[in-house]
């Protein structure tokens, strides 16, 4: 029997029952139908295997999946392998490494590669694991006397776009049309945080508070360059007290000392260093007016 | 029970997190080192096949009360946490992560023959894996480790405790010979972490990096 008529039988058996979204990629899957075959993973017969392949590529297709450029790479691949073990090897190809070489050992090595760590996986996911099988005493909370300063951790620049992140996520989509550019400028924002923590007269706030109120990507993008402005120039401090815990944003004494103005130039520095041009995104960076008309 | 094991229950039974010599040392000052060892060792061995309601485990180059696994059904009930399931992708990536340290996401990519930025990032979210560092070579890629929570997650001792990677499964004495061809000697996690230079992130840099995202989008 074919292997798309044994596919064919399959199917006409359970019509619904299609295991092909459970395959994590190209290896997984072809490790599947060397097991399926009972074939040895040293000894692949290509020929079959790649039917086999193919077949369940076709099945996605009429299953209308997205097929991942994963496999389609790996259905060529074995293509070649195939190709390459019909024809006699080429006199001309002076490679004498390539001499009597299986073409099918590079595949195998992926396959092994994976496999190891693919049962590994299985492994971890038996272990005992902490919030599931085993529990520990959960944060002890400290009390704090009022004037003592709280302990704090300095946390790195990725929590703080991270956390980023999350409020770009949280601002709702905007169903209705507008197209009024809307432009804010570093300096006004950096004002706003200013009198923010001025009014608040507490000189912590949580970064997520920062943004509650605010409704408009540019404004979110143009206030957050603000805060890296204000952390740059010493005004705002940021802290974590713990992983996962949120981050706090301190203003010191220099934020509410004296009037101090920011502007584009506040970037040019850090862009100008940029020594990879392929991760650059120009200097359009530094000003929040052409940051307003990447939103849309 | 002696004094000091009176003393080091209560210290474990309070803390939140794994305490570990050093930090006994330095909370115990009137007994010596070996003699916190001698006790840690007596508790963990009486805890052993205790069914104790909690047992102290060596934890992430630490000590910890736990709860017993036995149990977890009722601690879950009054805690109502949720728990945390891995996805199959999660574990994939997570353990080429933990085995393969310090690696490269294209070495991640590579191994399972699929894109894994986004799960890594998810990895690294959940404080599971870390930035090390930058690769001292051309592009300068970042290369990936495991984290202290990834130890105390997974019940682990150190990245020593973790099981060898197991070969291909129901091989032949051929096909083992040609396995050891095919992957020669491989060195411990702990060698692997020594030999690699890593680059410290220059934080300026990264930040831009990772904002890039964001205005293409």
């Amino acid at each position: 029997m074919t292997a798309v008529a044994q596919d064919q039988t399959n199917r006409n058996k359970h019509p619904y029952h299609i295991e092909l979204d459970v395959f994590e990629g190209p290896l997984d899957l072809l490790l599947h139908l060397i097991k399926e075959n009972d074939v040895d993973i040293f000894n692949i017969p290509v020929a079959q295997i790649t039917e086999e392949y193919l077949s369940y590529i076709e099945a996605m297709e009429t299953l209308n999946l997205n097929i991942a450029g994963e496999f389609i790479l790996m259905a060529s691949t074995l293509a070649h392998i195939k190709s390459k073990m019909l024809l006699p090897p080429d006199p001309s190809q002076e490679d004498p490494e390539d001499e009597g070489k299986d073409p099918r050992e590079e595949l195998v090595r992926r396959l092994l590669e994976y496999q190891k760590y693919k049962m590994a996986a299985a492994q971890f996911d038996s272990f005992i694991q902490l919030g599931q099988d085993v529990f520990v005493r959960e944060k002890t909370r400290k009390l704090h006397a009022k004037d003592q300063p709280i302990e704090l951790a300095e946390i790195s620049i990725f929590k703080l776009i991270q956390s980023f992140h999350k409020i770009l996520d949280n601002i709702p989509l905007d169903i209705t049309h507008d197209v009024e550019k809307e432009i804010y400028s570093i300096d006004e924002c950096a004002q706003e945080i200013t009198s923010f923590f001025k009014k608040r007269r507490k000189n912590k706030v949580r970064f997520m508070e920062m943004f509650q109120k605010i409704r408009s990507k540019p404004k979110v993008v143009a206030s957050f360059l603000a805060i890296l402005a204000m952390i740059k120039r010493g005004a705002l401090v940021v802290f974590q007290l713990d992983h996962f815990d949120e981050i706090e944003l301190i203003a010191t004494d220099q934020l509410y000392q004296g009037d101090v103005h920011y502007d584009e130039t506040e970037f040019t520095g850090i862009l100008n260093t940029e020594s990879d041009p392929g991760i650059s995104p120009g200097p359009e960076l530094g000003t929040a007016d052409e940051q307003t008309q990447i939103d849309s | 029970m002696s004094k000091l094991k009176s003393i080091l229950e209560s210290l474990f039974f309070i803390a939140d997190k794994p305490l570990s010599i050093k930090q006994l040392e330095v909370l115990l000052p009137e007994f010596s080192k070996s003699q916190i060892r001698q006790g840690l060792t007596e508790m963990l061995e009486a805890d052993q096949n205790s069914n104790r309601g909690f047992l102290l485990k060596e934890i992430a180059d630490g000590y910890q009360f736990r709860t017993h696994p036995d149990n977890s059904s009722w601690v879950s009930a009054f805690t109502k946490a949720k728990p945390t399931r891995l996805s199959r992708a999660q574990l994939e990536a997570l353990s080429i992560i933990a085995y393969r340290q310090p690696v490269t996401k294209p070495e991640v990519d590579d191994i399972r023959g699929v894109d894994s930025g986004g799960v890594i990032r998810v990895l690294v979210e959940r404080g599971l894996a870390k930035i090390l560092g930058k690769r001292d070579e051309p592009g300068h890629p970042l290369l990936y480790g495991t984290t202290t929570d990834f130890l105390s997650f997974f019940n682990l001792k150190n990245l020593s405790d973790l099981p060898p990677l197991q070969e291909y499964t129901e091989l032949g004495e051929d096909s083992l010979k040609k396995l050891e061809q095919i992957f020669p000697e491989t060195k411990t996690i702990e060698e692997a972490l020594a030999e690699e230079n890593i680059l410290p992130v220059d934080e300026a840099e990264d930040s831009l990096s990772i904002q890039k995202p964001l205005i293409g989008a």
